[in-house]
């Protein structure tokens, strides 16, 4: 049937019946929307968070681009079949934004229960729109009518609803129980995804509701619902500039192309004389030109990096093949298995395994950080007695202690101190530590201590050294970072090792940090979940 | 990032809502593309000299349809009577007999409605009459 008082559109949804606005306020927003998810979808395909949401944009794609067909079109079959799936389109959002979160969060897939629930609660959607959802159309106001039953008018709200509280819990959840640079990661995505929910369910239907009892004269602001998008877009986008969240890597010089060209190709929309468009498009191809080499010339640096690390990476594991080799050989003359040398032969041997044992750590500590830095390290987590390994590593850097005059303490709170984690890389957190201490304190104290809160354990490790300059407070964990105090004491220093320690405390969900002071000294905090390690 | 392991079942979830969507499509591309299984309103043919009507006062230009009726007809009987426009099409402003779900709704004055103003009195005058006699 055609709504015989309107004029009929040209592909399915351009008219001069309805305001030009709405073409200038969906259109863009939706090429942008599209992009975006795209975009992020082919810089890692595999990558299930950004699949999600670029599921999450063709949803929202569809949802601006059937309100545009039921705004602009005269043909009853054709709305009534796109409108049909307005209830799909809420529902699933609100599932898909639940499990975006999840996923965000979590860095892994959700469980086959999880996945369950969210398909029951899509069931009642899916089995009922096509036959329930809508009833009829009224041609003379080109409109369907009951199209929403008392039961889809509260159900899929009620699932917007439950997508922003469940959204909202997760992200407190975990923001509770992560590391300062995570935390801003979830405080901008939790600003992004929670504004789009919010204006996505909550203000375009309550809008709609108060301009159909009147409230309101008519359902414009409804509208405005769509901007949630945008915003949701631009936070997405400062997590991929500032922390690289999606793996994006020449995001940044792309999109800086992408809106030159729309800030050029939008002067179309109001040039009219022919100079002026032809200098208009000379400049558009200039800048596209231009641009694409750009980004061509940015990822090959990026390519040519990424080819530095791994050739690296080759290097560093041959040499600790010669390494272990020449080390094994020099063992085996030591402990006199090629015959009896000369004391002289005998301390030169030994001189050359202490060498050999030192460049096998270097490039251990190396790989090490490679693996972190690509997140390919694998931890083994296992329940262990933490205050054995913590005991442990105190006495055996006592000598060492000792040797420099300190008053070198421990503290060890009762309770029950066995955690799951990964036994040899938390040792090397907790050997760390005190051998920093040990290292950068020239005189004074250290004390070690050990306690037990509800669902986590607090190693420390107090010194009396000159404390770490404001400067290097902001840097501490980084990779490569030689604070300016430390490297007087230890010029040698690699810069990796509080930046491993860091990568392996967070592996297994816990936390690192500490408190400073000029003069005074410094204490390393690091708190580990007794749940234990978050990777496999 | 996400574990292998879970790949398929991350197809599972997919598969299920990709096959929960072609059905939907499907059944509701029958619905309303070949079965036009859903109910038609619209603004019916109404005369006021003899019918109450329900008036439109912001469309003073076309008497015809200034004054309306409130039809409501099962889309294939309008479809099967009409074709896809009702403009000019005399069955869709009454129910004819063989119509599933027909009914056309008059103004009521007692319901709140504005009603075209009652068919004007037949007026007898008797001394014209008696002078063309």
């Amino acid at each position: 049937m055609i709504c015989y008082l309107f004029p009929e559109p040209t592909y399915l949804l351009f008219t001069s019946g309805v305001p030009a606005l709405l073409y200038y306020s969906y259109i863009p927003v939706t090429i942008v929307a599209l992009f975006v998810g795209l975009y992020i979808f082919l810089a890692d395909k595999h990558s299930l968070l950004n699949r999600l949401f670029l599921a999450i944009s063709i949803l929202f794609s569809f949802w601006t681009i059937s309100i545009l067909i039921e705004w602009t079109n005269i043909h009853s079959d054709i709305v009534l079949f796109v409108w049909n799936f307005q209830g799909i389109i809420f529902g699933l959002t609100a599932i898909l934004c639940i499990y975006f979160i999840y996923v965000f969060l979590e860095k892994k897939d959700a469980s086959n229960k999880l996945k369950i629930i969210f398909l029951t609660l899509l069931a009642p959607i899916f089995i009922l729109t096509p036959f329930y959802y809508l009833r009829g159309f009224d041609i003379t106001a080109c409109d369907a009518f009951e199209f929403q039953s008392t039961f889809f008018q509260i159900y899929y709200i009620a699932l917007g609803i439950l997508a922003i509280f469940w959204v909202f819990i997760l992200l407190i959840r975990k923001y509770r129980i992560s590391e300062t640079d995570f935390k801003k990661q979830i405080s901008l995505m939790g600003t992004g995804i929670l504004s789009f929910l919010f204006l996505f369910f909550i203000w375009t239907n309550l809008t709609y509701y108060l301009s159909e009892i009147g409230a309101l004269p008519d359902s414009q602001l409804e509208m405005y619902g769509m901007f949630g998008i945008l915003i949701f877009i631009v936070y997405i986008g400062i997590l991929m500039v500032r922390f690289k969240t999606f793996n994006t890597k020449t995001f940044g010089a792309q999109m800086l192309v992408f809106a030159l060209i729309a800030l050029i190709g939008s002067q179309f929309f109001y040039t009219t004389d022919m100079p002026s468009m032809v200098v208009t498009s000379i400049t558009l191809i200039v800048t596209g030109v231009i641009g694409i080499n750009l980004m061509r010339s940015v990822k090959h640096e990026i390519m040519a990096k990424e080819a530095l690390a791994e050739t690296t990476s080759l290097i560093t594991h041959q040499i600790r093949g010669v390494f272990t080799v020449t080390k094994g050989g020099l063992s085996t003359a030591i402990d006199g298995s090629y015959g009896q040398v000369s004391s002289e032969l005998m301390e030169a041997l030994k001189h050359m395994f202490k060498s050999q044992e030192d460049g096998v750590k270097e490039v251990e500590t190396f790989l090490q950080a490679q693996k972190i830095e690509s997140g390919t390290i694998q931890y083994d987590s296992k329940p262990f007695d933490l205050r054995a390994i913590v005991e442990e590593k105190f006495s055996d850097e006592k000598p060492r202690a000792n040797a420099k005059g300190f008053k070198y303490e421990i503290q060890i709170d009762n309770g029950d101190y066995t955690i799951n984690g990964d036994q040899i890389y938390l040792t090397q957190v907790i050997s760390n530590l005190i051998d920093n201490a040990i290292r950068y304190t020239q005189s004074g104290s250290i004390k070690v201590q050990l306690s037990r809160k509800a669902n986590s354990v607090l190693y420390s490790v107090k010194d009396s050294g000159v404390g770490i300059t404001e400067e290097d407070q902001k840097n501490m964990f980084e990779k490569y970072h030689h604070g300016a105090n430390s490297k007087k004491i230890n010029p040698e220093t690699t810069g990796l090792g509080l930046y491993i320690v860091k990568g392996i405390v967070v592996g297994h969900g816990g936390k690192i940090w500490f408190e400073t002071e000029a003069g005074k000294g410094t204490t390393f905090f690091v708190e580990l979940p007794v749940s234990g390690s978050k990777k496999k | 990032m996400e574990n292998k392991d879970t790949k398929h079942n991350t197809h599972f979830f997919l598969y299920v809502i990709l096959l929960s969507l072609i059905i939907v499509s499907t059944i509701s591309c029958y619905r309303f593309f070949i079965k036009h299984d859903y109910m038609v309103s619209y603004n019916g043919f109404c005369d006021p000299a003899v019918e109450k009507c329900f008036v439109n006062y912001e469309d003073d230009t076309d008497e015809t349809s200034k004054y309306y009726s409130k039809m409501e007809k099962y889309a294939p009987d309008l479809y099967k009577e009409c074709g896809s426009d009702i403009t000019n099409c005399k069955d869709a402003s009454v129910c004819v007999p063989g119509d599933l779900n027909c009914s056309k709704a008059y103004c009521d004055n007692s319901a709140g409605d504005i009603c075209s103003a009652p068919p004007p009195p037949i007026f007898i005058d008797n001394n014209a009459t008696s002078t063309k006699k």
